[in-house]
């Protein structure tokens, strides 16, 4: 069986930002090798600024690398267009932000269906979205009152709730998680934590959960500090001299 | 869901969103306002004179001579004598003619004295004739012994009027009603011709012209009412109809070179056509005050769209994450212009269309204008489809800002 995440050779420097003095592109990810097997439950930690939040995007196929090989359910990202990196996120990754999943001003209904509204060519599962959805609802304890509740109008703990139910309803092979825990007190976050992960488990997906916080890890199948796999550290100096 | 998210999100901003839709609504009854007002004048004032080859008045202006004797806006600086009038329709060519004599009121309602030659030879629209739908016509000479009856036992008997349309409708007059004269022009006047009361003999059918308006009499009773005299000493203007067109130029020069008194002949066309001149730099105006009004409407659209893509980033990252395209949320921001300007036009038009329903009376009465409600026609649209493309030119700003935004965009922080 195939990996879920392959990386090769993977090099990335961020966007050069136009600054009045001239601008430098400082490589900041280069991982020789890394790999997530199917239904692995991830969790990368390291400090702020190590770049963590980039190897995400790169994941999702909404940054794009110098160099190397990222395959993400056996599609090299890398050899995507735009358009199809777009197309292949929407069917393969479900992304949890920090705060701010939701759009305010749909209902959480409306927003939980919002994950098959760019597929295009619609949902081909044999339940219908209407059952999904409650399906869901009930699995993440959301009370079914606040279905066609517009999202402000929920807590936070119950948006990041509805957030999960949004990833998981087309039973993504791979749910990418930016931190979601942050802005949670700490039984909501270990309650959301096992929720994700006993939602995640039934639908086999893959979980890559990205966290500042060493203490969440013991929820998690394996632990990886992004340290270890990023060796770009050893090459700061060496410059633009090891770009592969 | 595309058309969902674009609502949603406009009604989440709707304080703005309204305030802008109002914008764009109010400039709309303006642009589209003033662009039907002038289409429908020219349409009502070129409908209003047919048949008459020459407009004869006291001299003054071409455009105020045709303004008081057609449209019955403003008065007559000075009459003709009565014998001058006499003297010139006996003049060999001239085919037909029809005094006008103005100056007296009923509740507001122009009162014109003529001669039942009106009836005969007056044309409006497309050369229609004025058909009278109840009663007869008033007779010419009705003075015979109304005259001399009014005196001895105010038997009022033949005294008659010919109401037009509207003022047989608004007043709720009917044939055998008695009325009196006012002097001038207001609706309260405090000289009346309380003892020569008049008979509503005929209503005429509706013509869209200012003859709707008109209270017709017989020239004679209204010198009755006037003088007690049955012969008319002076008349306000007259039309005339020649034999052959060809004679119009002679005929006019003529007239305007008459020595007894100075007298002015016009040809309605050539009038009308300088009318439209002077009015054509005013139009024009108009359109430039009216079409940046649009403009402005439009730029604050725009401006409220660009204000809001700081606090959207979120939203923006929220849907690219789920898949959604570049090109997609530049739609979007495309969508909700489209949709809050044509909320705007909708409105405007809806608008315009019930202000004129409402104010058409008064302003058929004042002016003689006939407006009509149907704002929605193939004088408009050219305006609608240029202030949507225009729309969807500005909007192109916020959503290619969008577009660049969502394409640099990553997430976390």
């Amino acid at each position: 069986m195939t990996a879920s995440i392959s990386i090769r050779n993977l090099s990335y420097s961020p966007p050069i930002k136009r600054t009045g003095s001239g601008s430098v592109t400082s490589r900041i990810l280069y991982i020789p090798e890394w790999d997530v097997q199917p239904g692995e439950r991830v969790f990368l930690y390291g400090p702020s600024g190590s770049g963590k939040t980039s190897l995400l995007n790169l994941v999702c196929g909404i940054a794009n690398a110098d160099s190397g090989q990222i395959i993400v359910n056996g599609t090299d990202l890398c050899t995507l267009s735009a358009r199809a990196k777009d197309r292949f996120r929407m069917q393969t990754t479900g992304v949890i932000f920090q705060q701010f999943n939701l759009l305010p001003y749909l209902s959480v209904n409306d927003n939980i269906k919002l994950g098959y509204a760019f597929s295009g060519a619609g949902s081909t599962t044999a339940v219908p979205v209407d059952t999904l959805v409650k399906q869901l609802m009930d699995r993440l304890k959301l009370p079914r009152t606040c279905l066609h509740q517009k999202a402000a109008c929920l807590s936070f703990g119950q948006q990041q709730r509805v957030a999960i139910a949004r990833a998981l309803i087309k039973s993504p092979p791979l749910i990418v998680a930016d931190e979601p825990t942050s802005a949670l007190d700490a039984e909501t976050r270990d309650d959301f934590i096992s929720t994700l992960l006993e939602c995640s488990a039934s639908s086999n997906s893959t979980v890559l959960f990205v966290s500042h916080e060493h203490s969440l890890g013991a929820h998690f199948d394996r632990l990886v500090d992004l340290r270890s796999i990023n060796k770009v550290s050893h090459s700061v100096h060496g410059g633009n001299s090891h770009v592969c | 869901m595309f058309v969902k998210l674009a609502v949603s999100s406009l009604v989440h901003r709707r304080l703005a969103v309204i305030l802008t839709v109002f914008s764009i609504m109010f400039s709309t009854f303006v642009v589209l306002g003033a662009e039907h007002i002038r289409h429908e004048t020219r349409n009502s004032f070129s409908k209003t004179v047919s048949g008459a080859d020459l407009i004869v008045g006291a001299r003054t202006s071409q455009v105020n001579l045709l303004l008081y004797s057609i449209f019955r806006i403003g008065n007559a600086t000075n009459n003709i004598s009565w014998s001058s009038y006499q003297q010139i329709v006996s003049t060999p060519g001239i085919a037909w003619s029809i005094p006008l004599s103005l100056g007296d009121s009923h509740r507001g309602y122009r009162v014109m004295g003529t001669t039942s030659d009106y009836f005969t030879h007056f044309r409006y629209g497309n050369n229609q004739a004025l058909q009278i739908i109840d009663g007869v016509e008033f007779s010419d000479h009705p003075s015979h012994h109304a005259g001399a009856d009014s005196h001895a036992g105010h038997d009022h008997a033949g005294l008659s009027a010919v109401l037009g349309a509207d003022v047989a409708a608004r007043l709720g007059y009917h044939t055998g009603r008695d009325f009196t004269l006012a002097h001038g022009l207001a609706s309260i006047s405090f000289s009346h011709h309380d003892d020569h009361p008049f008979t509503v003999v005929g209503i005429l059918a509706p013509t869209g012209t200012p003859v709707d308006q008109t209270i017709h009499v017989s020239l004679e009773s209204l010198e009755a009412v006037h003088h007690g005299g049955p012969t008319p000493e002076a008349i306000t203007a007259f039309l005339i109809g020649l034999e052959s067109r060809q004679d119009t130029f002679g005929v006019q020069r003529e007239i305007n070179e008459y020595r007894p008194e100075p007298l002015l002949a016009i040809m309605p066309g050539v009038a009308l056509t300088e009318l439209w001149q002077m009015m054509g730099l005013l139009e024009r105006v108009l359109a430039l005050i009216a079409g940046l009004v649009l403009v402005c409407a439009l730029l604050g659209m725009t401006t409220m769209l660009l204000s809001t893509l700081q606090q959207r980033e979120r939203e923006i990252a929220v849907l690219r994450a789920l898949g959604a395209r570049p090109l997609f949320l530049f739609a979007l921001i495309q969508a909700e212009a489209f949709l809050m300007t044509a909320a705007g036009l909708a409105l405007g038009l809806m608008l315009l269309a019930v202000a004129i329903m409402l104010g058409n009376d008064w302003i058929s009465a004042e002016y003689g204008l006939f407006l009509s409600a149907n704002v929605l026609n193939e004088h408009t649209f050219p305006y609608l489809t240029a202030v949507l493309v225009l729309t969807a030119m500005l909007a192109c700003l916020p959503a290619a800002m969008t577009y660049r935004r969502s394409l640099a965009l990553r997430l976390g922080n």
